[in-house]
């Protein structure tokens, strides 16, 4: 039976390449070190060691929006964001994807609006929320800021 | 009811036709918008987008008081496609009508879809290749709803859309094409080619609108990241005059070298107009891009104009079609459509 190259202790379940300077060095992990260094939970781990044919898929570890839980996989399969956040959330991937689409990875032109309009629209858009959601007492204290905002604007 | 507001004909912006209507049926600005924060439609279930659709429209509809407002869950599905078929609501209105809802001027011209692919899209159409004023009206919309709603934005990414090749401006510019030209002197895979280097995109209207007579294309913009609008509408324009150019010239071509056969198909698509008691759907795309063509280069006289010729396309449209004729099986469509369309050649008398 073949050890964990990392460990030593248990027995080596995925069998693994790493290039480390240009050179090929062949090894095998246990469960534990295989999911440690970022091989991700899709992986079929095979109980049973002496098992001669391991399958296994070696995928790196999905990456999530934080904010409405889309994963990264997901985006790929549906070519849908799930929101505004997720655009932070891939960053580092989505580079590429851009690129070959639009041949461009930054946006050129205008924003929305002005600054202050912006703080106003927010806070109206906040204030609609909250009487939607019957938060009366929120509602009251957007109010205040909105009159405020306006007192200062003017 | 829907069709006493819109009768099933052509619509009304587009019945005064406009500049080289011939070859440009119409130029539309479409721009797409999310509100900051909240997740994209495709993320939502139906009690939040309900909930989302309240929100959104107590927020923006007094900005669109012209405009008349559906919610698509609550039409019949012939109605949703009713509006589809005369370019008066987005596609996904059919696919996703749940939570979602249309807010549509009076000439339809102007539409703005809710909830959905994004939280919100928007489109101004003009009749002809007068995309400069549909892309300023378009532009005023846009602003108008920027002072009611947050609009979700990054500075690298500009505004944020649920699919990637919208973000940046979100903004796509799209013509409606007819190019038989272009087709019988075969230089379209040199114009698609030539304009996908250019970053646009020219696709059939629909799998039956393609005949041997003529097409109907989409051409749309597919750059929104990198490049700013009024740099957009200047490149658009510019390869709008471009197809416009080469669709005249091969016109010109074709009725020095080969009147005589384009005579010929379009005189029997008036023959088969006239005494035709069966025409289906494909056959009906294929005699209005035939009798549009007619109508442009003054072949058939004044049996029907480029006008009626355009009609043909929206009328012979299934739900159009039983709108005006009643409803049916296939069969009786097919001979309703051959009734209503020799109607047509008669009107043009």
């Amino acid at each position: 039976m073949e050890y964990c190259s990392k460990c030593q202790k248990r027995p080596g379940e995925v069998k693994c390449v790493i290039v480390v300077k240009g050179e090929r060095i062949k090894c095998c992990l246990c469960h534990e070190c295989a999911r440690s260094a970022g091989f991700s939970e899709q992986i079929k781990f095979n109980r049973k060691p002496k098992s001669p044919g391991i399958r296994f898929i070696a995928e790196k570890r999905d990456v999530f929006c934080p904010n409405c839980k889309l994963g990264f996989s997901q985006f790929l399969q549906t070519g849908l964001f799930g929101c505004p956040s997720c655009y932070n959330a891939f960053e580092k991937f989505i580079g590429d994807i851009l690129k070959g689409i639009h041949s461009a990875t930054y946006h050129k032109g205008r924003g929305p609006g002005k600054e202050g309009l912006q703080d106003l629209t927010h806070l109206k858009w906040k204030l609609s929320e909250a009487v939607f959601a019957e938060d009366f007492e929120r509602a009251a204290q957007l109010r205040d800021e909105i009159f405020r905002l306006k007192k200062d604007s003017n | 009811m829907i069709e006493s507001i819109y009768p099933p004909k052509l619509p009304e912006w587009l019945s005064s036709g406009g500049e080289d209507f011939e070859v440009v049926l119409a130029s539309e600005a479409v721009y797409v918008r999310n509100i900051d924060g909240k997740a994209f439609p495709n993320r939502l279930n139906e009690m939040e987008l309900k909930d989302f659709r309240r929100s959104l429209v107590g927020n923006i509809e007094n900005t669109l008081r012209a405009f008349k407002l559906w919610e698509t869950d609550i039409l019949r599905s012939e109605d949703r496609r009713f509006f589809v078929e005369r370019f008066s609501a987005p596609v996904e209105i059919l696919e996703r009508p749940i939570g979602a809802a249309l807010f549509l001027s009076e000439d339809e011209s102007k539409w703005l879809g809710l909830n959905t692919s994004d939280h919100l899209q928007f489109r101004v159409a003009k009749g002809g290749s007068d995309i400069e004023t549909a892309y300023r009206n378009a532009r005023i919309i846009e602003e108008s709803l920027e002072n009611e709603v947050p609009f979700a934005y990054s500075s690298r990414y500009g505004f944020l859309t649920s699919r990637p090749t919208e973000c940046g401006t979100a903004l796509v510019l799209r013509f409606y094409v007819h190019i038989p030209g272009v087709i019988f002197t075969d230089g379209f895979i040199n114009l698609r080619d030539k304009l996908l280097k250019s970053g646009t995109v020219l696709r059939p209207l629909n799998d039956e609108s393609l005949s041997s007579e003529g097409h109907i294309f989409i051409v749309h913009t597919a750059h929104t990241l990198g490049i700013d609008e009024e740099e957009l509408l200047g490149s658009a324009q510019e390869m709008l005059d471009e197809i416009i150019q080469m669709e005249y010239e091969a016109r010109a071509d074709i009725m020095s070298k080969a009147r005589s056969q384009i005579e010929n198909k379009i005189m029997r698509g008036i023959g088969i107009l006239t005494h035709a008691r069966i025409i289906a759907k494909r056959e009906g795309y294929a005699l209005a891009n035939a009798l549009r063509l007619g109508a442009a280069e003054s072949i058939i006289g004044d049996a029907i104009d480029i006008l009626s010729a355009t009609e043909l396309y929206f009328v012979g449209q299934p739900v159009h079609l039983a709108r005006l004729t009643g409803e049916g099986d296939e069969l009786t469509a097919d001979t309703n459509r051959a009734e209503l369309f020799r109607s047509y050649l008669k009107q043009g008398d």
